[in-house]
């Protein structure tokens, strides 16, 4: 019973959090009710577990609670791979975006010199 | 002929300023690759004449080796050599690298330290062993025939410079660079030249430093391959 209390609570919480972000734009509608719908099967496993099995028996395992695990690895695994492209290509954007700040910094220096010694020319010309 | 150094370099203040003074009497074109060292290793570095490019955080020795060979590229270099900070490399094996290239014999060179036999029985024994497992790995991988697959000393034309893309920001871009030599059928040859090995250099150096950070490129390698 205490577990089923425990979890409701971080449903409501996590829940809470996400409707926040839903708020104020920085998560869409879609990722909104996928979160939603997450927590909310969450929520129902814990409170119903029986309904569990009844699925778990359909695809071919014992119990609905080991169902739920497996399922969940796979879809942790999945989300890892997934954050783990993403920050590669973050690491990329930032790399590259360095780099062309180490170039154009030195590469319009060069240019203000010449600009400068074309001025000082066009003066000196005068 | 543009010759043109590329060196990348991170907290190397102790070193940097014999590096420098070895090569500067022997080339014109030099290319410093400041990877946001946090010691002197800029203002050392600016004493000399030569082009300071900087990043302004810490993007790894692969990075900033890409910075300086697009920096050369754009400057129309015929010849790009790379060369390392940290005092292990010779301004005078430059020449034997670099000559091939000139000769339009190839289009890159490899230095190799396993091909000067009194030098190879310099390098300390862990670093052979891994050294060794790399010239087989590369086998496999890249499918090239070479004794020294980790040597931070080669030289590009510009048509190699050019083709090769390296997409490994840290340390498993000398792997990357052979896999593209293969891919982009680049012609290749190997020389021998000089590593010399100090307890300062010893504590740099990627792969054979230690098995932790071998295990760590290694694997940086192949997820780079299995997602490209």
């Amino acid at each position: 019973m205490i577990i089923k209390i425990l979890v409701s609570i971080f449903v409501l919480f996590a829940v809470s959090r996400v409707y926040l972000r839903y708020r104020d734009g920085s998560v869409r509608v879609i990722a909104f009710i996928v979160w939603l719908l997450l927590w909310g099967g969450i929520a129902f496993f814990v409170w119903w577990p029986k309904f569990s099995d009844i699925i778990a028996s359909g695809v071919g395992i014992g119990r609905g609670i080991d169902a739920l695990v497996y399922i969940s690895i796979v879809a942790l695994f999945y989300a890892m791979f997934r954050v783990y492209i993403k920050l590669e290509f973050i690491e990329h954007e930032i790399t590259s975006l360095v780099r062309n700040l180490a170039l154009s910094d030195k590469l319009n220096k060069i240019k203000d010199k010449r600009d400068n010694e074309n001025e000082k020319k066009d003066i000196s010309s005068n | 002929m543009d010759i043109f150094i590329v060196i990348p370099a991170y907290n190397e203040e102790k070193v940097i300023r014999g590096v420098l003074i070895d090569l500067r009497n022997n080339f014109k074109n030099i290319i410093i690759i400041d990877d946001a060292s946090d010691d002197k290793t800029v203002q050392i570095a600016e004493q000399f004449d030569i082009l300071v490019l900087r990043h302004l955080i810490n993007r790894g020795q692969g990075a900033a080796l890409k910075t300086g060979i697009m920096y050369a590229l754009n400057q129309k270099a015929d010849v790009i050599v790379t060369f390392d900070a940290d005092g292990q490399h010779h301004a005078e094996d430059v020449k034997n690298l670099v000559k091939p290239i000139i000769d339009g014999q190839v289009e890159v060179v490899l230095g190799s330290r396993f091909l000067n036999n009194d030098q190879s029985s310099n390098i300390p024994v862990y670093r052979k062993i891994i050294l060794k497992l790399a010239v087989i790995f590369t086998k496999f991988s890249s499918k090239l025939n070479i004794t020294d697959t980790h040597n931070g000393l080669r030289a590009l034309s510009f048509k190699a410079a050019s083709k090769i893309e390296l997409k490994q920001d840290r340390m498993a871009h000398g792997s990357e660079i052979l896999d593209e030599i293969y891919k982009n059928k680049l012609s290749y040859i190997e020389v021998p030249v000089n590593i010399t090995y100090t307890n300062y250099s010893m504590t740099k150096g990627g792969a054979n430093q230690n098995p932790s950070a071998f295990m760590k490129i290694l694997f940086k390698y192949l997820l780079g391959r299995f997602i490209k």
